[in-house]
């Protein structure tokens, strides 16, 4: 347990710079609707939706209905699933490598405790952080929106898309920490989870641009979970199942490899 | 200039793999040409009809929908996402090596001045974003020459290709800095990854945000498509923006680095 405290204390300052970022776009971005609607004149929704496809897709918003308060809030978790992905590679492909990187793996290696262990208190720990990630998303938009627009009731809609994000960040932390685990060079495998990262992101807006493009979306976990499908109330049974197995399978590997591979001291 | 002729040729990897990256970006985008511009062509007719001055107050332009380089235009905002991102990596990790590795007192034992290294380390970065930035150019001229139908605006698309290499050196610039006034630096990837994508998503969240003072702070902004379009040259106080940046974080490093404590471990 020592190991996982530990873990939560070194991320603590990396975590509120980000809370403040999540703050920020969150209230920044709902703070927005108040201005647009009370406006009235001037319909975003109205000027959005006479826009071509591949015109919305340059902005990231394909597949958005935007035409409801529950579409408008699908753009902020669209925006903020990006930077959740970041964050879970950023924390996934560091925690278990910054031994080797840091030299401290000998530290670490000679105390009285297994590699299984060390691995699996470094994984619990990054996920932690991935929860309080999402609770905080969670929590301010909650709260923001309450004050904004007490009339509009998403929160189903809101625990949906909270859930959906949960499960990327959770898919992307699985690979980089996959990769961590498995490749020697810690530089290798955080670069190679930063290809992973920006490969799909830039294949969703191959996807958001060029219609009948489906069979990619297994490749792109930003797809998996449509905005139209959450606001539904509907996570596509297929690639919850693809996700939660690919995260597991991802896990398994991790604590297969690790233990046996050498360190880099 | 062995710190140069080291770098230098310790950099071609990199390049070589950045290189490879952009240029798949900008064939695999560009061949999805002719289908988006079916899908877009019925949209023509409609966009002949609006008056002038509504398009310009959407920031619409005729030419930017149905031509090659219009196309391009859109893209070239993911071309900016990675040229940025190689740019913040390569000036970060080559001027912060040392103090990743913990070389610092191999280097500074040396008999050569502290800014004779930051400088032959930066014009290594430099000339190694300006060896990139020519293959990227040439490759996207022949791209959209073989893809456009009427005839090429050679001056928008030579400002297009014009504001990557500044924002390259830019985000170069920026990571120099970082990599100075780091006490240490753990993650080239993660530092690198939360700065231009948190920039990259600020400029994503412009499309409800809206407000003119933040493009200030938003560098991919500072070189708006539709305005090079429309006037075929920059926004001074934007270019303005992007050289105060650029040389106050040359200078800032410089000043930083000669006079700084370096610890040896």
């Amino acid at each position: 347990m020592n190991l996982y405290l530990q873990e939560l204390k070194s991320y603590l300052k990396t975590m509120m710079f980000w809370i403040l970022g999540i703050v920020f776009m969150v209230g920044a971005g709902i703070g927005k609707y108040e201005a647009l609607s009370s406006g009235g004149n001037m319909d975003l929704s109205t000027i959005l939706g006479s826009m071509p496809k591949a015109f919305m897709a340059i902005f990231g918003l394909s597949g958005i209905p935007i035409d409801s308060f529950g579409g408008f809030y699908g753009m902020i978790y669209a925006y903020v699933t990006i930077m959740g992905a970041v964050f879970a590679i950023m924390i996934g492909s560091g925690i278990l490598a910054k031994e080797e990187r840091d030299k401290t793996a000998e530290f670490l290696m000679v105390k009285p405790i297994s590699r299984m262990k060390i691995l699996l208190l470094k994984l619990a720990a990054a996920s932690t952080l991935v929860v309080v990630f999402v609770l905080v998303t969670w929590g301010t938009s909650a709260a923001i929106i309450n004050k904004v627009s007490p009339t509009d009731t998403i929160s189903n809609e809101l625990a949906y898309m909270m859930i959906a994000m949960f499960i990327i960040m959770m898919f992307y932390l699985a690979v980089s920490f996959f990769l961590a685990a498995f490749l020697k060079d810690a530089k290798k495998s955080s670069q190679l989870s930063l290809t992973v990262m920006l490969t799909s992101y830039l294949l969703s807006v191959i996807m958001g641009i060029i219609d009948n493009t489906d069979f990619l979306r297994i490749l792109v976990p930003f797809q998996y979970f449509k905005v139209i499908d959450l606001l539904d109330l509907r996570l596509d049974p297929f690639y919850l199942v693809f996700s939660l197995v690919a995260i597991v399978v991802a896990i398994i590997a991790s604590a297969y490899f690790y233990p046996k591979r050498d360190l880099m001291i | 200039m062995n710190v140069f002729r080291f770098e230098f040729k310790q950099l071609f990897k990199s390049t070589l793999s950045w290189s490879l990256a952009l240029a798949l970006v900008v064939i695999i985008f560009m061949s999805f040409y002719p289908v988006y511009y079916d899908q877009i062509a019925i949209m023509k007719p409609l966009f002949d009809n609006l008056p002038e001055l509504l398009l310009k107050s959407l920031g619409v332009n005729v030419d930017t929908l149905f031509t090659g380089l219009g196309f391009y235009s859109f893209i070239l905002m993911y071309v900016q996402l990675i040229a940025a991102m190689q740019g913040m990596m390569i000036g970060l990790g080559i001027v912060g090596k040392e103090v990743r590795l913990k070389m610092n007192d191999f280097i500074l034992t040396k008999p050569m001045t502290r800014s004779s290294i930051l400088i032959q380390k930066s014009l290594a970065i430099f000339s190694h974003l300006l060896i990139t930035w020519v293959l990227l150019t040439i490759l996207s001229y022949v791209m959209l020459t073989t893809v456009e139908t009427t005839e090429l605006k050679f001056n928008i698309f030579l400002l297009f290709a014009l504001s990557t290499l500044l924002l390259q050196v830019m985000f170069a610039s920026l990571g120099i800095l970082t990599a100075v006034l780091l006490r240490k630096l753990k993650s080239v990837v993660g530092v690198s990854m939360s700065v231009v994508f948190t920039l990259f998503v600020m400029n994503l969240m412009q499309a409800i945000l809206d407000e003119p003072w933040l493009r200030y702070f938003s560098p991919f902004q500072w070189f708006e498509k539709s305005y090079i379009f429309y006037n075929s040259s920059y926004e001074w106080p934007m270019l303005a923006m992007c050289a105060l940046v650029t040389i106050g974080s040359c200078v800032g490093a410089y000043v930083v680095y000669t006079h700084k404590d370096i610890h040896a471990v």
